[in-house]
């Protein structure tokens, strides 16, 4: 069963970030908001593989095998979201890259200034 | 031994070895890298040909399975027919494309072979989360490819495609967890096998957001702004892999994955043929040549899309390979030529593409890829065009033909309207002064549309008697001092006999 406090968390992280996409024409508070969608969505993750009064998917002891299936926790999303994680950084490291060069071009982040395209 | 060389996963191996050994070679020298990295693309290009070559004489499609057990144990990536015409198209242009790029900095032709091979990964891959992973190399690499141009114009298109894609992704990922939620695999085989089992919000909402990715991947009709100021301020070989590789991958995915939208299917049609119709409807007052290709390339995803969707609904799966493999080799072929050709030019405004009225093989060129573009026989996208039509013609969908047939005229009518016009104000500007070199690989995106050309009408048992208004257009050009009443004639003797 899936922690739905943790998951409903993620998913008010993600509208947050949305919302942050659509009200802000700053570029820096833009890779902000991207970041917190990206947040939420690793929370997310996370929650979907969780088990309630689960332990780690490690067969020892504390863990048989039969009781694997229904008490440890999944760790596919687990190996998903650290994978999603090092993506999510490379992303936003390139926004920031551009991010400097947009604001040595025109010095400001405002993107109104950005004038010679439609946004 | 040879096919173990020329394994499918060592397309992988080749262009991330590449990706390594690119940045050392480069302090051996300049002449090294270039070695490098056109070796690299040629390998895959060797290695995507020959799996294309065994399976189009019938061989079975090859499965690569990872860690040696299989899904949903493993990540499994395939390579059939549909993958190969896909692979093997993408890296031909790609290794056309590479001489474009050698003088450029090492860290360009790494980010080069990235793209390439992440388009390969996209392509190949059977599970769901991987294809996320494929997708971000591709885009990633794409970022670093769009800084090849510094003008604050190319820099804010570039951070509007960022924001764009990166929103995609993100939508990518929260619909693959959200359908592994309800699913419990990653498998996309066995998520269409387990179809059954997405029901309920997580699962509607998981589907929906894989579905958003795509389409706003593939640029659709208004919401494509972002693409089309790429196509137009980026390095002219990069705006090509973007419209003819990355669209390509992206549209693949979207095949892939098309059966578990089966109730979403008139909606994806319907958006394809919007795309399709009103991108072609805004390329009529296009005054700049690359946002004319922009728009055209956007309107024929639109169509790839549209076709996707219809020939899923109606299962014809041979009619739908043929469609879909004739449409994509005649848009990635054509499309590529023609923004390398923007680039050779230089030249922004449409008329200015009279100085290639010069070189008498530079304007047979650019003819030959605008007929290709509009569909025109013996171009592999009449073929596919047609056998679209008549699937259509045969399900009674008759409003979607004439959906398919208008967006075309409208394709054809600015094409053609930009071709009389470079014509008619030839000598008004200035003459070309680069070589005829970097012509070639144009040249060769000319011959391959002609050659798929004729396979397609093979493969769909027609003659070459349908080209016969190309063959007669290139005779009437030749007769071009005959008097105008005697043409007419020849015209009316030519649909005559061709109606007969």
């Amino acid at each position: 069963m899936t922690s739905n406090v943790v998951l409903t968390t993620g998913l008010a992280l993600i509208l947050i970030g949305m919302w942050g996409l659509l009200t802000h024409r700053n570029i820096l508070r833009i890779i902000i908001a991207f970041s917190v969608m990206g947040t939420g969505t690793h929370i997310m993750t996370v929650a979907i593989g969780y088990v309630t009064n689960g332990t780690a998917p490690i067969i020892d002891r504390a863990l048989n095998l039969s009781e694997a299936p229904v008490r440890a926790v999944d760790p596919i999303p687990s190996a998903l979201v650290v994978t999603a994680i090092v993506i999510g950084l490379a992303v936003t490291a390139v926004m920031l890259a551009y991010a400097i060069r947009l604001y040595q071009s025109k010095k400001t982040l405002s993107i109104d200034a950005f004038t010679e395209s439609k946004w | 031994m040879v096919s173990s060389f020329l394994h499918p996963l060592n397309i992988f191996i080749v262009g991330l070895g590449g990706g390594f050994l690119i940045p050392l070679l480069s302090r051996l020298g300049k002449r090294w890298v270039a070695i490098a990295f056109i070796l690299s693309i040629a390998a895959m290009t060797l290695i995507s040909g020959f799996s294309f070559l065994i399976l189009l004489q019938g061989g079975p499609p090859i499965d690569i399975l990872t860690g040696g057990s299989t899904p949903p144990y493993s990540i499994n990536l395939r390579l059939g027919l549909a993958e190969a015409v896909f692979a093997f198209g993408v890296n031909l242009v790609a290794l056309f494309g590479s001489a474009y790029f050698v003088r450029e900095k090492y860290g360009t032709m790494v980010l080069y072979l990235l793209v390439v091979m992440g388009i390969q990964g996209m392509v190949m891959t059977r599970d769901l989360f991987n294809l996320f992973v494929f997708l971000e190399i591709v885009s990633i690499a794409t970022y670093g490819l769009l800084s090849l141009q510094e003008t604050p114009a190319a820099l804010s298109a570039t951070f509007k495609y960022l924001m764009a894609t990166i929103l995609a992704s993100t939508f990518f990922l929260i619909g693959t967890v959200l359908l592994y939620g309800a699913t419990g695999v990653l498998n996309i085989d066995d998520l269409i096998a387990k179809s059954g089992l997405i029901v309920g919000p997580i699962g509607f909402t998981g589907l929906m957001f894989l579905l958003a990715c795509l389409l706003l991947e593939l640029k659709p009709f208004p919401a494509n702004g972002w693409g089309l100021d790429v196509y137009e301020t980026a390095h002219s070989g990069v705006a090509a892999l973007i419209s003819g590789g990355v669209s390509a991958g992206v549209f693949f995915a979207l095949i892939k994955v098309l059966p578990l939208f089966k109730p979403q299917l008139d909606l994806i049609a319907a958006l394809g043929a919007t795309t399709f119709v009103f991108s072609n409807l805004l390329g009529l007052q296009q005054t700049k040549a690359r946002r004319l290709l922009g728009y055209s390339s956007i309107g024929q995803m639109g169509l790839l899309t549209l076709a996707a969707a219809l020939l899923e609904q109606s299962s014809a799966d041979e009619a739908a390979f043929l469609v879909i493999a004739g449409l994509f080799v005649n848009h990635l072929f054509a499309k590529v030529g023609l923004f390398w050709l923007a680039g050779y030019l230089g030249k922004e405004r449409l008329q200015d593409w009279s100085a290639l009225v010069g070189p008498p093989a530079a304007i047979f060129v650019f003819g030959i890829l605008l007929a290709a573009l509009c569909g025109f026989p013996p171009f592999p996208g009449f073929w596919a065009k047609w056998q679209l039509v008549m699937n259509l013609a045969a399900s009674q969908r008759y409003i979607w033909i004439v959906i398919v047939l208008f967006g075309s005229l409208l394709e054809a009518a600015y094409l053609f309207r930009w071709f009389g016009q470079i014509l008619q104000s030839s000598g008004k500007t200035d003459r070309l002064s680069r070589s005829s070199v970097a012509l070639l690989p144009i040249f060769a995106m000319a011959l391959l549309l002609a050659t798929s050309g004729c396979v397609a009408a093979f493969l769909m048992g027609l003659t070459l008697w349908t080209s016969i208004p190309l063959i007669a257009g290139l005779i009437l050009y030749l007769l071009d001092r005959v008097s105008g009443r005697t043409k007419c004639f020849g015209v009316l003797a030519l649909t005559l006999v061709g109606g007969i």
